[in-house]
């Protein structure tokens, strides 16, 4: 009998959500040491109807198969492991618990095949995941960002929150806070929200603003090069966080200032709309965090769709998943605090980048927010923080980049001074935005 | 993966509900098959002598027309008794309506500011434009029927009830068009405006009578401004307009048309040629696609992959002018229409 981690593995997962369903075929060759991960993102916001009948998910599943160029089903079956190319250990669809009528999907999709398997993505189950990322990982303090269009939900779970006594088990649950549209109108309409405009940094007529929203609301893609789109999505993001951090106490306060090894995850469907910096940006100053922390993007769910395989380590039935296999997109976040004038332009942060093929100098200035490109081979990042710019008692900076571990694909360092203040106008936003964002790679 | 998006899809037993909009008799049974020309009901309505428009002529919102009005949904005016009638200028003048027929009263659009003025009872044969199957007769509403339909969906809409008329396209629906190229009147009419339209338009053709308005694309703002029933397809602002849309919408002038909250439909009379669509998802976006763009920047143009061969996903697409666009495939759709 083959013990499978020996030898060949798959694994197929599936998310559905109100406007995509995401797959994630996973391999792993355990004899050669190759694996590797095939994903698809399926957008089916013109087909909310459809999703409801037998016959989407049957071409769903054929149509993935010719995508993935891999064999799953043999008519209701699914087909056993045998190589690459040919079956899963299992599929396993994850549905997310609103915006989606499970009770009326999974019916439909058993009648595909009764091998497939099901489980519900709600805060628990997140929270579950997040627990694990956390023991296996030693993080002390988690946030889940997970940005839809019509709803933004976070989740932190923090070891200081979450510390096991006696009498009372290990709470899954982590907190929580969301913010959410009900109809198109309202999300539309929420432009004209103050407070949105408050963000804004694009002098265009409010008509074309306006009209520019609407379409994206109700049928753009989420992919997008126009200027003015990624400008409001950015303020949407931003003050969105800032709602949910201010409407809920001290859930999501101080976060990167307590512990030392924080992880940020994003997923959802605006991931692709806005550029990995001002994304950032949007999350530091909607949640105003100062500290460390990694960030991870994830364009595809796989926290969610792989997430419990990995926490699950060896135990695993379906597929042991290393943390290389779900944090694809990871960034080191540095956002200290930078004390002196404001606007005075100095060197807060002075270091090297070592890798087998040489050594690089990197540096940082106020009052700038920065992406250090790195390299795509093992790097070892050293640095400090310089005089006036600290983080807590910490001013020295050192991590590794590996992708046997956590492949960081960027360094970004805020060096803005604090408070984050934007506003009057937009005119006044996109002179600050252009004083803050280098975009240059050292 | 990409799922087609039909624009326009062919539903087996569609079901249009026939509204009385009046008093109904030799109304057709339930269970009657039903072909084209057949008489459904016959009724008695009253006809639109004259509108009156309250949001432009006492200067206020439809939403408060109800304080300035003097008369009774249903009472009987003589030519030049007061209809409506505001203060103004701190009580140093009187803005009044006046009327210049006789006639019914009919407060029935009062909330989208305007009074009607109604003639003597007009009786009407009202006929099958399809063949299909009576499903049911609701006794306060209208008659059901069960048909072949082409039906599409619409972007955004302020329709608050089903609404059943005839279509008119305003020219041939390709232009932008002004109030010059009205009709005296549109009423029972479901009017379609083309390529875009702007506030006054949309008002004028409501105040003519029109059940609904339909445009392709409009400004936001005059949207959510306007108290017209009204429909946007294709999107806000600066929306491409294909002809391949065009033709769609022109090829259903004249035809019975239903609006149901989501969707437009219309009776499948063999006014329009839909191919048949086998696969409804794609695992990816392929030469000889029909895609459209979904990118704001080129929102709406539609054209045909010529070129996939990029490794990147970037796909080349040719417009029906010739003009070739360099698109990833991301910002693209498969379309059906």
């Amino acid at each position: 009998m083959k013990l499978p981690y020996l030898d060949k593995n798959s694994y197929l997962a599936i998310y559905i959500t109100s406007e995509c369903v995401y797959a994630n075929l996973i391999y792993a060759d355990y004899t050669s040491g190759r694996s590797y991960t095939l994903s698809d993102k399926t957008d089916i916001r013109n087909s909310r109807k459809d999703i409801y009948q037998e016959n989407f998910w049957v071409q769903y599943l054929a149509q993935l198969e010719k995508k993935f160029n891999w064999d799953f089903l043999r008519g209701s079956r699914v087909i056993n492991v045998s190589a690459e190319g040919i079956g899963v250990s299992s599929i396993v669809v994850h549905i997310k618990n609103r915006g989606v009528k499970s009770g009326e999907i999974v019916p439909l999709i058993r009648s595909v095949s009764n091998e497939i398997s099901f489980k519900i993505v709600n805060d628990e189950y997140i929270g579950h995941i997040l627990k694990g990322i956390e023991e296996r990982r030693k993080y002390e303090d988690i946030i889940h960002i997970n940005l839809d269009l019509y709803s933004i939900t976070l989740n932190r779970y923090s070891l200081s929150n979450n510390k096991r006594t006696l009498s009372q088990p290990l709470s899954l649950k982590p907190n929580s806070g969301s913010i959410s549209w009900k109809t198109r109108f309202a999300l539309i309409d929420s432009l004209r929200n103050a407070k949105f405009k408050a963000f804004l940094s694009t002098e265009s007529p409010h008509s074309k603003i306006e009209n520019t929203w609407a379409n994206y609301v109700l049928k753009s893609t989420r992919e997008t090069n126009s200027q003015t789109l990624a400008d409001i999505i950015r303020s949407y993001i931003t003050l969105s966080l800032l709602t949910i951090s201010n409407e809920n106490g001290e859930k999501f306060a101080q976060f990167g200032e307590k512990h030392e090894k924080n992880l940020i995850i994003v997923s959802g469907d605006l991931l692709k709309t806005v550029d990995p910096l001002i994304l950032t940006l949007s999350i530091l100053d909607g949640l105003e965090i100062k500290g460390m922390f990694d960030l991870v993007l994830d364009k595809w769910n796989k926290t969610l769709t792989l997430g419990r395989n990995y926490v699950l380590g060896q135990e695993s039935k379906e597929f042991a998943v290393g943390i290389s296999d779900i944090f694809d997109d990871s960034y080191k976040v540095i956002a200290p605090l930078v004390k002196g004038k404001r606007g005075e332009r100095k060197v807060i942060f002075s270091g090297t980048m070592m890798s087998l093929e040489g050594q690089t100098e990197i540096y940082a200035l106020s009052p700038e927010i920065l992406n250090i490109s790195i390299p795509d081979t093992k790097v070892t990042i050293e640095g400090k923080l310089l005089k006036d710019t600290s983080l807590g008692k910490n001013r020295e900076i050192e991590f590794v980049s590996d992708k046997e571990e956590i492949k960081y694909i960027g360094l970004i360092i805020d060096g803005r001074f604090k408070p984050i203040i934007y506003g009057p106008d937009a005119r006044t936003n996109r002179l600050k935005l252009s004083n803050w964002i280098n975009e240059s790679n050292q | 993966m990409k799922v087609i998006n039909e624009i326009v899809k062919r539903e087996k037993d569609f079901n249009f509900l026939i509204p009385f909009d009046g008093r109904a008799y030799d109304v057709i049974q339930k269970g009657s098959g039903l072909k084209r020309g057949d008489l459904i009901f016959k009724r008695e309505y009253k006809k639109i002598l004259q509108t009156y428009n309250l949001v432009e002529e006492l200067g206020i919102k439809a939403q408060d027309g109800a304080e300035y009005v003097s008369r009774l949904d249903g009472e009987y005016v003589t030519k030049g008794e007061i209809l409506a009638e505001r203060i103004v200028r701190a009580g140093l003048a009187i803005r009044k309506i006046i009327s210049t027929h006789e006639g019914v009263i009919s407060l029935d659009r009062l909330s989208h500011g305007f009074i009607d003025l109604l003639s003597e009872h007009v009786n009407e044969d009202v006929v099958a434009d399809m063949s299909g199957e009576v499903i049911e007769v609701k006794h306060e509403s209208g008659v059901l029927v069960s048909t072949n339909a082409f039906v599409t969906k619409y972007l955004l809409g302020k329709i608050d009830k089903k609404i059943f008329g005839r279509f008119d396209v305003l020219g041939d629906g390709t232009s932008v068009y002004t109030q010059r190229d009205l009709k005296e009147e549109y009423s029972g009419k479901i009017v379609y405006l083309g390529r875009f339209a702007y506030l006054d338009l949309i008002e004028e053709v409501h105040r003519r009578g029109a059940k609904a308005v339909v445009v392709f694309a409009m400004d936001y703002e005059d949207f959510k401004n306007t108290s017209a029933p009204i429909i946007v397809v294709g999107g806000f602002g600066n929306v491409n307009y294909d002809f391949r849309i065009a033709k769609l919408f022109s090829s259903m002038n004249e035809v019975q048309t239903f609006i149901d909250g989501k969707n437009l439909a219309w009776p499948d009379v063999g006014q329009y040629l839909l191919p048949d669509l086998k696969l409804k998802i794609k695992e990816t976006v392929g030469i000889n696609d029909l895609v459209r763009v979904l990118d704001i920047e080129n929102m709406g143009k539609i054209g045909r992959v010529v070129d996939a061969s990029n490794q990147d996903g970037y796909l080349t697409i040719s417009l029906e002018n010739g003009d070739r666009l360099l698109l990833h495939a991301d910002s693209l759709e498969i379309i059906h229409i």
